[in-house]
């Protein structure tokens, strides 16, 4: 009987182990996970967080809209293009220097065409505030479908331009250039000073004002020789780089090819 | 009764322990992991058929596409530890033979290798593999693959796997699919193949290669492929140092001799393959089992194609850069000059010391392309890449146990 009771006591004893040793592995996983959940610092800004960044920028520009003395930009005057005034470039979560705060923030890029200045801000986006605000000029981050889709427009509006390409399209392709869907494009941002030669007085401005250059193909991808440079702060056409030209004949100050 | 950690320890064996911790951790709703900086996921956690480990975080980013970050190699006899902080491809310059363009394509392009430029993958084209999300995009490929022979020797052979993982992004009618590979040896390889159309044709065959019957001609062009590598080894990462190693040919090239600098503040350098030259990175506490500090390596064996910039490209006048951790830091080049930030390597080298520090490395690989007839219409695909391989990680070789 006591052998049965010692017996039943060392069960129980190791039971109770048993149940004490789980009840320590869940709290020990619990504050793991309550661990990981507050360190997980790399995770990307979720849909909410994405929102949010968006509406604490909101008032940052509109503070600099109403900027006394702050010029509006002008129409593009014979288009039924709308004018670009201020575009979102770019949100992300913001990669701090280590062993800073964990706290979750993100970089909100805003150009603003008028003033040639790209609006930065840093937002926390767990505790609702903005961070940080500047201004920079000279500064260009890549352009957004909307902006290439803005340049292509104005490339495209331009007589003079579109007989160049109508041209150049015929000439690689054999049919002629009927619509803009004929072509397929992409662009990026263009910096006056990357272009050691062949730069039209209009395209110096390139790097603070915001410019993209073009590249066309045709829809089966052969390549246009023609990459016009188009001022998204201006509206306009400044050049056409001649592809495989060395000197880059240009138009915009004359073509010439 | 009191219960403590270690009285439980004491009283069941690892096995219960672990069944118990297991249930545990199943009943708090998470897994038996390391604490990462991660979840869900952006959180890649693969033991490999022979038992080597590899952890990681992954972001997708506008820019560069996918950053990878809090990279952990554990051995196959269980030996973890942390090598990178975080690593990605840096920049891909892009540069015509005729100098019709010069392009800059994470920073310049619209929305470089990510956002809209990266491919949503199908199960096709991941065999056998596991897609990984970004949203409603596929985004990565995560496949363990067999990769031959780890070693033989007479009758002792070893089969290997490699944990790959890839990522296709579309920039401007170039294809790039951008690979990284994590070997059971430890060792890390960064690679990018080049596919998509040709980029450029012209007329003049003095600057590319007649592709028809005709007079097109297919323009040369070099891409310079820049990736950045943000060593943390151990569990310091503040405490890091790199050496230039060279091999050293006698005056009647008859001997070499080893020679180990130790660069001690910022700086590009180039390779030079008469010397052999590579470069490690070594923590500069953390030892192997036979007291020598461990380290991984930078050891260049592709640098056929070369390149020097223009007088506007101060950036890319080396093809290896040191330097100290900076955040802002994420470009070699026309990266922005946001809160006082550098342009580029050249802007970031300036003289700050990464004598036991947090330091970074930056690797280009350059490649000429001539196009070819074979180019028409799609480009099959050409590599580039480099190998970084673990240098007195362990005493001896992990996978023959």
């Amino acid at each position: 009987m006591t052998s049965r009771i010692q017996s039943c006591r060392s069960v129980c004893l190791r039971l109770s182990h048993l149940l004490a040793a789980a009840i320590l592995c869940v709290v020990v996983s619990a504050a793991t996970y309550a661990d990981t959940s507050e360190s997980r610092t790399l995770d990307p800004l979720s849909h909410e967080e994405l929102q949010a960044a968006v509406d604490l920028n909101q008032p940052i520009l509109g503070l600099r809209d109403s900027q006394p003395g702050k010029q509006q930009r002008p129409s593009e005057p014979g288009t039924n293009r709308a004018v670009l005034h201020q575009e979102l470039l770019l949100v992300e979560r913001r990669q701090q220097e280590k062993g800073q705060s964990k706290n979750r923030l993100a970089d909100v890029y805003t150009y603003d065409y008028a003033a040639n200045e790209l609006i930065h801000v840093i937002v926390d986006v767990g505790r609702g505030t903005v961070v940080h605000s500047e201004f920079l000029t000279g500064v260009q981050l890549p352009l957004t479908p909307k902006e290439v889709e803005h340049a292509m427009q104005i490339v495209y509006e331009d007589s003079e331009q579109r007989d160049l390409i109508n041209s150049e399209f015929t000439r690689v392709t054999g049919r002629p250039l009927n619509a803009i869907s004929d072509l397929r494009y992409k662009a990026f941002v263009f910096h006056a000073d990357t272009m050691t030669e062949g730069v039209s007085e209009a395209t110096q401005n390139c790097g603070v004002h915001r410019c993209a250059q073009l590249l066309l193909y045709s829809a089966d991808n052969i390549v246009i020789d023609v990459s016009p440079v188009v001022d998204l702060s201006e509206g306009v056409v400044t050049q056409s780089v001649i592809m495989s030209d060395p000197k880059h004949s240009s138009s915009g100050g004359g073509i010439s090819r | 009764m009191t219960i403590s950690r270690g009285t439980v320890l004491r009283s069941y064996s690892n096995g219960s322990l672990l069944a118990l911790c297991a249930l545990g951790g199943l009943w708090a709703g998470t897994p038996m992991a390391f604490a990462q900086s991660c979840s869900g996921e952006n959180y890649i956690d693969e033991t490999l058929p022979t038992g080597s480990r590899w952890e990681m975080c992954w972001e997708h980013r506008a820019q560069e596409g996918i950053v990878w970050a809090d990279v952990y190699f554990t051995t196959a006899d269980g030996l973890r530890r942390r090598v990178l902080k975080e690593a990605a491809l840096a920049q891909i310059h892009v540069v015509f033979d005729d100098n019709s363009a010069r392009l800059n394509q994470l920073t310049d392009t619209g929305a470089g290798l990510g956002a809209a430029n990266i491919k949503d993958l199908t199960a096709d084209e991941c065999p056998d593999g596991t897609l990984l999300t970004n949203g409603s995009q596929s985004v990565i490929c995560q496949q363990v693959m067999d990769r031959g022979y780890v070693y033989k020797s007479y009758n002792k052979k070893k089969q290997g796997y490699v944990l790959s993982l890839f990522s296709v992004s579309s920039v401007s009618n170039s294809t790039y699919k951008v690979h990284w590979r994590f070997y059971d040896d430890g060792t890390i390889e960064p690679a990018i193949g080049l596919s998509g159309h040709l980029p450029a044709t012209g007329s003049d065959s003095q600057y590319g290669w007649t592709l028809d019957a005709g007079n097109t001609v297919g323009v040369a062009f070099t891409n310079n492929y820049y990736w950045r590598m943000d060593f943390d080894i151990g569990g310091n990462g503040n405490n890091d140092v790199v050496e230039e190693i060279e091999v050293i040919p006698s005056s009647d090239r008859s001997r070499k001799t080893i020679s180990v600098t130790q660069l001690s503040s910022e700086t590009g350098r180039s390779f030079r393959p008469a010397k052999k030259r590579s470069w490690r990175i070594r923590d500069a506490s953390t030892q192997n089992a036979d007291g020598h500090l461990v380290s991984y390596h930078v050891d260049p064996l592709h640098t056929g194609h070369g390149y020097t910039g223009t007088d506007s490209e101060p950036w890319a006048k080396h093809d290896f850069y040191v330097t100290r951790y900076k955040s802002c830091e994420r470009f070699a080049s026309s990266n922005p000059s946001i809160g006082g930030c550098g342009t580029g390597l050249h802007e970031y080298v300036d003289g700050e010391s990464i004598n036991v520090d947090d330091v970074v490395l930056w690797y280009r690989v350059t490649r000429h392309v001539l196009p070819r007839a074979e180019d028409r219409a799609i480009m099959s695909i050409r590599w580039d890449g480099f190998q970084i391989l673990p240098r007195d990680w362990t005493a001896t070789n992990p996978l023959v146990l």
